[in-house]
C-alpha cells in the first residue's frame, strides 16, 4: 500500500488529519470549558455581590440571612458564615441535607474552589470575606457544574462522531482526486507503451497536458529524439557497412560464377583467384575498420595514454609508408621540433599514418607530401599537406562522415570510406580538432590539434 | 545483342563484361555516371545494366534522364542496397528490373534475356521460327530436331535476327547490335557472316528462313 502514491497520500492524510483534529479538539474543548466556567464564575461573582448587597441594604435580617435567598434543588447554593467558621445562614439546598461549604482561605480576595457537593455533584464555590455594617462575614456562593460538564461531554461526543465522518469524507475526496490525477499518469504510460521499436518516431502529445506532466512529457520526448537519432545512426551505419561489403562480395561471386562456367586456361584461374584474393583482403580491411569504428563509438572506450615524442612518431609513420612513397616517386618531408605529449600513441600513430597514406594515395606521381609539427601554449598542430587531386568544396563537409567516399576516391578500390571518420574519432577522443583546407587540382591540407595537457 | 554495363567497380565490371561476351553479347562499359549517360543516350544498346552508386551521377539520375528523353531501352538496376524503398524507387522511375549485389551471374543472364524478349512478342526463352528452335538460355539451335553447330558470332547474329523475327534489320543495325565498334562499317563482315549462317541454317533444308530484302537488309521469317 505504501509503495503506491495513493497509499502514501492516504497514510499521510490520516496522520496529518488526526494530529490536526486532536489539536483542534483539545483547543475547542479547552475553550468551551473556559467559556462555560467563565459564565459560571461570572454568575457566582454576581451572586456574591447580590448577597453582600442584600446584607448591606437591609437593616433587618435580610432574606439572605434567613437562608431563603435561593430555592432548594435549584443547583444554586450559598452560605454565610463568620470568619471563624460559624454558619450564619445557608441556602435551603444545604440546610436540607445539613451540609456546609468548606470555608477555605479567608482574606479580602475572592477564591474559587471546586468541591463535591451534598448531592455528589461537582460544585464551584466562590468564597469572599467582607466587612459589612453587621460585622465580618464570609459570603460563599456555589453552583453545580454538572450541567456545564454535561454540555462539554455532549460537545466531546459530537467531536468523536464528527472525526470519523469528516475523515472518511476527506479520504474519499483524496481517493477521487488522486485517482483522477493518477489516471493522467495511466494514460501517459499507455501512450508511452505505444512507442515500440517499430514506432520510434511517435511522440507524446504535449498540447493540453497538465502543467505537472508537461515537463515529464517534454523530457521524455527529448530522450526519444536522442534515442531515435542514435537508432538511426546505428541503422545507417549497419546499412552502409553491409553496402560496402556487398561490392567486394559481388566481385568474388561474379568471378567464381563466370570462371566456373567453362573449362579455362590456368592463367584465367590465376587471374580470377588474384582478384578474389584482393577483394577478400578488402573485405577484411572493411571489417576491421568497422570493428574499430564500433570500438571508438563505445562509451567504454578509453585512451591508453603514455608520454611520447610526437616528432619521433611522425618519423616512424613516414618510415612505415616508405614503400608506398617510393612506388609513387613522392617527396616526403617532416618539419618541426621535438615535442613530448601524453596521448594514446597507437591511436595517434594510426591517425597520422591514415592522413599521410591518403596524402600519398591521392597524390600525383612525383608529387610532394609535407608533414609539419608546431606548438603553441595549449596545443600542438600537425599538418599533413599534399599536392594531390584535392577535394571539391561540396565534398569537404562530408569527408569525415562514415562511409563517405568522394567521386574520385570511388575509383580507387582499396578505400573503405571509414579512414577519415576514424581519424576524426581518434582526435575527438583526445579533445582535439581536425580541419581541412583544399583546392581541387592543387592539393589538400589536413591539420589536427592535440591538447598538450590532458 | 548489345549490353551497356555501367559499373564503377572496375574488377566487377571487367568480369561481368567477360561473362556476357562469353554468352554472345557485345558489351559497352562505362565507369561513371556521366559516361554511362552519354553511352545510354548515344549507343544503340538493347539492354542497360546500371549500378546505382556511381561517381559524378547516380544510376537513378541516369535512368530518370534517359526516360525523360524517351529512351525506352530496358534497364536492370544493380543495387547494393536491398531495402524495399530502394527497389521501389528504381522501379518507379522506369527501371524494368533490379538485382541485389552480390547476384548470381546466371540470374543476370536470365533477366537480360527476359528483358530482350519483352521488346517483341516473344514470351519464352526458346524462340521458334517454322521448324527452327533457338534456345536463348542454352545458346542451342535445332532444325527439324537436328542440332546445328554455330560459332558464337554466328549464334549472336541468328539470335538478333530471331529477336526481330518478321522485321527487317539493316546491316547497320546488325553491326551496331552484334559486333563491337572494332568493325568497319564499310566492310562486308555482315554479308560474310550471313553467308556462314545460311550455310548452316538454310542450306540443308528445303524451307529457307533467312531472306535478303534488297536495299534494306535481312529478315528471319517462316514463310
Amino acid at each position: 500500500m505504501f509503495s503506491s502514491i495513493k497509499g502514501k497520500l492516504i497514510a499521510w492524510l490520516f496522520l496529518i488529519f488526526s494530529l490536526l483534529f486532536a489539536a483542534v479538539a483539545i483547543y475547542l474543548h479547552h475553550e468551551i470549558k473556559e467559556i462555560i466556567t467563565g459564565a459560571v464564575d461570572d454568575h457566582l461573582y454576581k451572586e456574591v455581590q447580590l448577597l453582600k448587597d442584600l446584607i448591606d441594604e437591609d437593616d433587618e435580617i435580610s432574606e439572605a440571612e434567613r437562608g431563603e435567598h435561593s430555592l432548594p434543588l435549584s443547583g444554586h447554593y450559598y452560605q454565610l458564615s463568620s470568619p471563624d467558621g460559624k454558619i450564619i445562614a445557608r441556602s435551603p439546598s444545604l440546610a436540607i441535607v445539613d451540609a456546609t461549604l468548606p470555608l477555605g482561605k479567608v482574606d479580602g480576595r475572592p477564591h474559587f474552589t471546586e468541591i463535591t457537593g451534598p448531592g455528589k455533584d461537582r460544585l464551584r464555590v466562590l468564597s469572599q470575606h467582607f466587612t459589612t455594617d453587621k460585622g465580618a462575614v464570609v459570603i460563599q456562593a456555589a453552583e453545580t457544574l454538572e450541567e456545564p460538564y454535561e454540555l462539554i461531554g455532549e460537545f466531546r461526543e459530537t467531536l468523536f462522531i464528527l472525526f470519523p465522518i469528516s475523515f472518511i469524507i476527506s479520504i474519499a475526496g483524496i481517493v477521487i482526486i488522486t485517482g483522477s490525477a493518477l489516471s493522467r499518469l495511466d494514460r501517459f504510460s499507455e501512450n508511452v507503451e505505444q512507442i515500440t521499436e517499430k514506432h520510434l518516431d511517435r511522440r507524446l502529445e504535449e498540447a493540453g497536458l497538465e502543467l505537472e506532466l508537461l515537463p515529464l512529457a517534454t523530457a521524455f520526448n527529448d530522450m526519444m529524439n536522442r534515442l531515435e537519432q542514435s537508432f538511426k545512426r546505428q541503422g545507417q551505419f549497419l546499412s552502409d557497412a553491409s553496402h560496402d561489403l556487398r561490392t567486394p562480395t559481388s566481385v568474388i561471386k561474379s568471378h567464381c560464377d563466370i570462371i566456373l562456367k567453362k573449362k579455362r586456361e590456368p592463367e584465367a584461374y590465376i587471374e580470377a583467384l588474384q582478384k578474389i584474393s584482393m577483394s577478400s583482403e578488402r573485405m577484411a580491411n572493411i571489417i576491421s575498420r568497422i570493428l574499430e569504428v564500433a570500438r571508438l563509438d563505445n562509451k567504454g572506450f578509453c585512451l591508453a595514454r603514455s608520454d611520447f615524442d610526437v616528432l619521433a612518431l611522425l618519423g616512424d609513420a613516414v618510415k612505415m609508408l616508405e614503400p608506398k612513397v617510393k612506388s609513387k616517386d613522392i617527396t616526403i618531408t617532416v618539419h618541426g621540433e621535438s615535442i613530448s605529449i601524453s596521448a594514446d600513441r597507437e591511436k595517434v600513430f594510426e591517425a597520422v599514418t591514415d592522413l599521410i597514406e591518403n596524402a600519398i594515395k591521392y597524390n600525383k606521381r612525383g608529387g610532394a607530401v609535407n608533414v609539419a609539427l608546431k606548438r603553441n601554449e595549449k596545443e600542438l598542430n600537425i599538418t599533413v599537406s599534399d599536392t594531390g587531386i584535392g577535394i571539391a568544396e561540396n565534398e569537404q563537409e562530408k569527408i569525415f562522415d562514415r562511409f563517405y567516399r568522394t567521386d574520385t576516391s570511388r575509383g580507387i578500390t582499396e578505400g573503405t570510406g571509414l579512414g577519415l571518420s576514424i581519424v576524426k574519432a581518434i582526435i575527438d577522443a583526445h579533445g582535439g580538432r581536425i580541419e581541412l583546407k583544399s583546392s581541387p587540382g592543387e592539393g589538400s591540407s589536413f591539420t589536427f590539434t592535440l591538447p598538450l595537457s590532458s | 545483342m548489345r549490353v551497356l554495363l555501367v559499373e564503377d567497380e572496375k574488377d566487377l565490371a571487367g568480369i561481368i563484361k567477360q561473362g556476357l561476351e562469353e554468352h554472345g553479347y557485345s558489351v559497352d562499359m562505362a565507369h561513371d555516371g556521366e559516361e554511362g549517360l552519354y553511352m545510354a543516350e548515344n549507343y544503340p544498346v538493347d539492354v542497360i545494366v546500371l549500378d546505382i552508386m556511381l561517381p559524378i551521377m547516380s544510376g537513378l539520375d541516369i535512368l530518370k534522364t534517359i526516360r525523360s528523353n524517351d529512351i525506352n531501352t530496358p534497364v536492370i538496376m544493380l543495387t547494393a542496397k536491398d531495402t524495399v524503398r530502394d527497389k521501389i524507387g528504381g522501379l518507379d522511375i522506369g527501371a524494368d528490373d533490379y538485382l541485389t549485389k552480390p547476384f548470381d551471374f546466371d540470374e543476370l543472364l536470365a533477366r537480360i534475356r527476359a528483358l530482350l524478349r519483352r521488346g517483341g512478342d516473344i514470351k519464352e526463352s526458346v524462340i521458334r521460327i517454322a521448324d527452327m528452335e533457338i534456345d536463348t538460355a542454352r545458346h542451342e539451335v535445332h532444325r527439324e530436331g537436328k542440332h546445328l553447330s554455330l560459332s558464337a558470332k554466328e549464334y549472336a547474329l541468328l539470335e538478333y535476327l530471331a529477336y526481330n523475327k518478321g522485321h527487317v534489320v539493316s546491316r547497320f543495325d546488325i553491326t551496331e547490335h552484334i559486333y563491337n565498334e572494332e568493325f568497319d562499317l564499310d566492310s562486308n563482315v555482315v554479308d560474310v557472316y550471313i553467308n556462314f549462317l545460311r550455310k548452316k541454317v538454310d542450306k540443308d533444308f528445303e524451307q529457307k528462313l533467312i531472306h535478303t530484302v534488297r536495299g534494306a537488309g535481312y529478315i528471319l521469317k517462316g514463310e
